[in-house]
């Protein structure tokens, strides 16, 4: 359902994505690691049009758009097929729990509000957090707050969702919460690309994985032939680093 | 105090006090509200980078602020009807404040609109809300509450100042205790008097803006509910 084929961007003279590709089935979750800096934020963000693209195309559901030269318009329209959940959460800081899910159905959507209300209700129920849906985000813990992001981010039924480093915020007794959360999406089958540092989550979760550095794809397969058979040496020694720390 | 004098202060104290409630008050709230219609476009521009408007608000917050207040108001009361235009001692007052308090806030409101973290903009994007939406909605509620303060402060500031539309003859608080000077030769105790009346309405501005402060907060504070 998407498929993004040699997309570049460049900061000034640094280039931090050197042709990249990427493509999801539907209900295929794609995990992407990488060490830090290796582009993986950019890559997402450039999908999303947060970021524009020095080169590249994407295809969309059988739509095909030049990254580097999309519309507003279009960009617009992609975006509320598709949800993004951040490192950092960004919640809406002046709106609680119910209304930062509510948000992108009513305002967005122009889906009436009872009808929002109800969505909302049941996807915050869904990660759990239905008693807090009238505390505000400075009211709510690390892992709280994203998990409202994510009930936000499903409640408007997006075709793709993508996540970047999701639990890398959180106190490690935080992510395990988070990470149920996800584990129980990707059970329903909804379609997610997981920039992440959970090994455990990648191997057990993720379809496919990526793996990247220095703006370039090293390797990528199923997750069950990249972790039990990594080709290249670069990726067996990325994911030494994981196997010490377990 | 010798009694005459007292009654002279009973007295004029209605007589200060009516222009403060139908010119000073009334003179101010007009003002305010369309310095911050006029602030919240200009900042925004601004926060948005619209090219030539852009230029434009910037000319507009050099000129105003680096002008006096007092100047200002001669050029509009006595200067424009050089050209023609003559405009009533009351409205000239709204317009001059207005402007001129506008450029002030429009600062205040730029440094607050870019003080709300750019991941809520991103965010109002990313769950399918259009820029206009999202500021208004996610962005300027924000820079709202940052300047919030700021803006209280201008408000108070503007109360007193508007005592210098008594130069382009207009009636307030501080025209009406000179004309009342002019005849009983107290200037001490009227002035103290009408100062006193100032010092009133700012009281309750500054309860009003801790008020608004407290109900403001609700988002910010920390903890359970
Ligand atoms: N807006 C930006 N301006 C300049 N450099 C940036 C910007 N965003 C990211 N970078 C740089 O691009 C590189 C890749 O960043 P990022 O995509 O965040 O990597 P990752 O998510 O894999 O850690 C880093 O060197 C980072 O400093
Ligand atoms: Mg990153």
């Amino acid at each position: 359902m998407l498929e993004v084929r040699n997309i570049r961007k460049a900061f000034g003279d640094l280039e931090v994505l050197k042709g990249v590709d990427l493509s999801v089935d539907t209900g295929e979750v794609v995990a992407i690691l990488g060490p830090s800096g290796s582009g993986k934020t950019t890559l997402l963000r450039c999908i999303n049009f947060l970021e524009t693209a020095d080169a590249g195309t994407m295809k969309f559901d059988e739509e095909t758009f030049d990254l580097a030269h999309v519309s507003k318009r279009d960009a617009a329209r992609l975006r509320k097929k598709t949800a993004f959940v951040f490192q950092n959460y960004n919640l809406f800081r002046n709106k609680t729990a119910l209304q930062n899910v509510m948000e992108g159905l009513v305002i967005a959507r122009g889906i009436p509000k009872a009808e929002a209300e109800q969505k909302a209700w049941a996807a915050l129920e869904k990660v759990g957090l239905s008693d807090r849906a009238d505390y505000y985000p400075s009211q709510l813990s690390g892992g709280q707050q994203q998990r409202v992001a994510i009930a936000r981010a499903m409640a408007t039924d997006p075709e793709i969702i993508y996540f970047d480093e999701p639990t890398s915020a959180l106190d490690p007794e935080l992510t395990g919460e988070v990470l149920s959360v996800m584990r129980q999406l990707a059970g329903e089958g909804m379609t997610m690309v997981v920039v992440t540092h959970e090994m455990g989550f990648a191997r057990d979760v993720s379809n496919h994985v990526i793996f990247m550095e220095h703006g370039v794809v090293v390797e990528e397969g199923s997750s069950e032939e990249f972790f039990q058979h990594p080709k290249e040496e670069r990726t067996r020694a990325f994911l030494r680093l994981f196997d010490e720390e377990e | 105090m010798d009694g005459e004098l007292f009654e002279l202060l009973v007295d004029s104290f209605g007589r200060i006090l009516l222009p403060g409630l139908t010119v000073t008050i009334p003179l101010t709230v007009i003002s305010f509200t369309f310095a911050m219609i006029i602030a919240v476009i200009t900042a925004m521009i601004q926060f948005a980078h619209v090219r030539v408007l852009t230029q434009l608000a910037r000319f507009y917050i050099w000129v105003v602020r680096g002008t006096p207040l007092l100047v200002q108001l001669f050029v509009v009361f006595y200067g424009l009807p050089n050209l023609g235009i003559v405009i009533d001692p009351f409205p000239a007052a709204i317009i001059v404040f207005s402007i001129n308090e506008g450029a002030y806030c429009a600062e205040i409101m730029r440094a607050a609109l870019e003080s709300v973290p750019s991941g809520q903009m991103e965010a109002g994007y990313c769950v399918g809300m259009s820029y206009l939406q999202t500021m208004r909605r996610i962005i300027l509620p924000q820079a709202m509450r940052t300047a919030f303060p700021s803006l209280s402060n201008s408000l108070i500031a503007m109360v007193k100042d508007t005592s210098l539309a008594a130069n382009i003859t207009v009636t307030e608080m501080f025209m009406a205790t000179r004309q009342i000077v002019a005849w009983s030769y107290e200037p001490l105790a009227l002035y103290i008097e009408v100062g006193l009346i100032y010092l009133m309405f700012c009281t309750v501005l500054t309860k009003l803006q801790s008020v608004g402060e407290k109900r403001l907060n609700v988002y910010e504070s920390a903890g359970g509910k």
